[in-house]
């Protein structure tokens, strides 16, 4: 396996990843966002603003 | 009659989409500004992966959930005073940050009984998994959360450039880099997991 297609691999998938990469992803997966939860009920739009975390 | 060419320049057409995307996000972050809860429905699918990765290379993994319902919340009740809707990304990544060291430091007042739950949960999660989260958390801070975003989520370079606001240049080091150093940390833990 060429260090080249692990690279690419990594950056967009378009290679082939060698066995260290392979294994990472397949135990990470267990951590991965499964979006069961969706987005705060609006609601809370109205609710006063926070001071920090100010626009940029 | 004029001829059409057959060639396309390819880096102007990727170019023209990068924009037309750019431009396509901002105008769902104004609408989500204006108080469209299905524009800002959209911006929680596209960026829910993101905050995850980021919370997670800060916080238990038992924890990231609840981060990353707050940051939604915390986003959705100040998105009217982001200024410049192009930076919807790492305004919310910036949140994320703060959300989770407040957690952190709520955490570091637990009593000994609620922190033994705390422990007793996380072992959910296989020992290899454990241990690769481990090496990345304990990997230098530029690498930790685009290598989550990547390892964990499955998100591509390209995919983490575009909701961080980071450049493609930018990323890809970081994820070249970070890899290396992940692999070497590996490799002195456990010789057999970098073959």
């Amino acid at each position: 396996m060429s260090e080249r297609m692990t690279d690419d691999y990594l950056w967009d998938r378009s290679g082939e990843p060698d066995e260290t990469l392979r294994h990472l992803e397949s135990v990470l997966g267990e951590y991965r966002h499964t979006g069961t939860a969706g987005p705060p009920d609006q609601a809370a739009q109205h609710d006063d603003l926070l001071s920090e975390d100010s626009g940029r | 009659m004029r001829k059409i060419p057959h060639r396309v320049n390819t880096s102007a057409a990727a170019e023209s989409l990068d924009t037309d995307a750019a431009a396509g996000e901002a105008a769902l972050v104004r609408r989500a500004q204006a108080g469209d809860r299905r524009a800002f429905g959209d911006l929680h699918t596209r960026y829910a992966g993101m905050v995850h990765s980021i919370a997670l290379a800060h916080v238990a993994a038992d924890d990231v959930n609840d981060i990353v319902q707050e940051v939604f919340l915390r986003a959705l009740q100040k998105i009217r005073v982001l200024r410049d809707p192009r930076a919807f990304g790492g305004w919310l990544a910036t949140i994320t940050r703060n959300v989770s060291r407040s957690a952190l430091r709520a955490s570091s007042r637990l009593t000994q009984g609620e922190a033994e739950v705390a422990t007793a949960e996380t072992q959910r999660h296989s020992e290899d998994a454990r241990r690769a989260l481990a090496a990345i958390r304990a990997l230098p801070k530029a690498y930790r959360e685009t290598l989550l975003m990547r390892l964990v989520q499955g998100m591509t370079g390209p995919e983490i450039a575009d909701r961080t606001g980071r450049t493609p240049a930018s990323v890809r080091v970081n994820l070249h880099r970070g890899m290396k150093l992940l692999k070497q940390q590996m490799h002195a833990i456990s010789p057999r997991s970098t073959r």
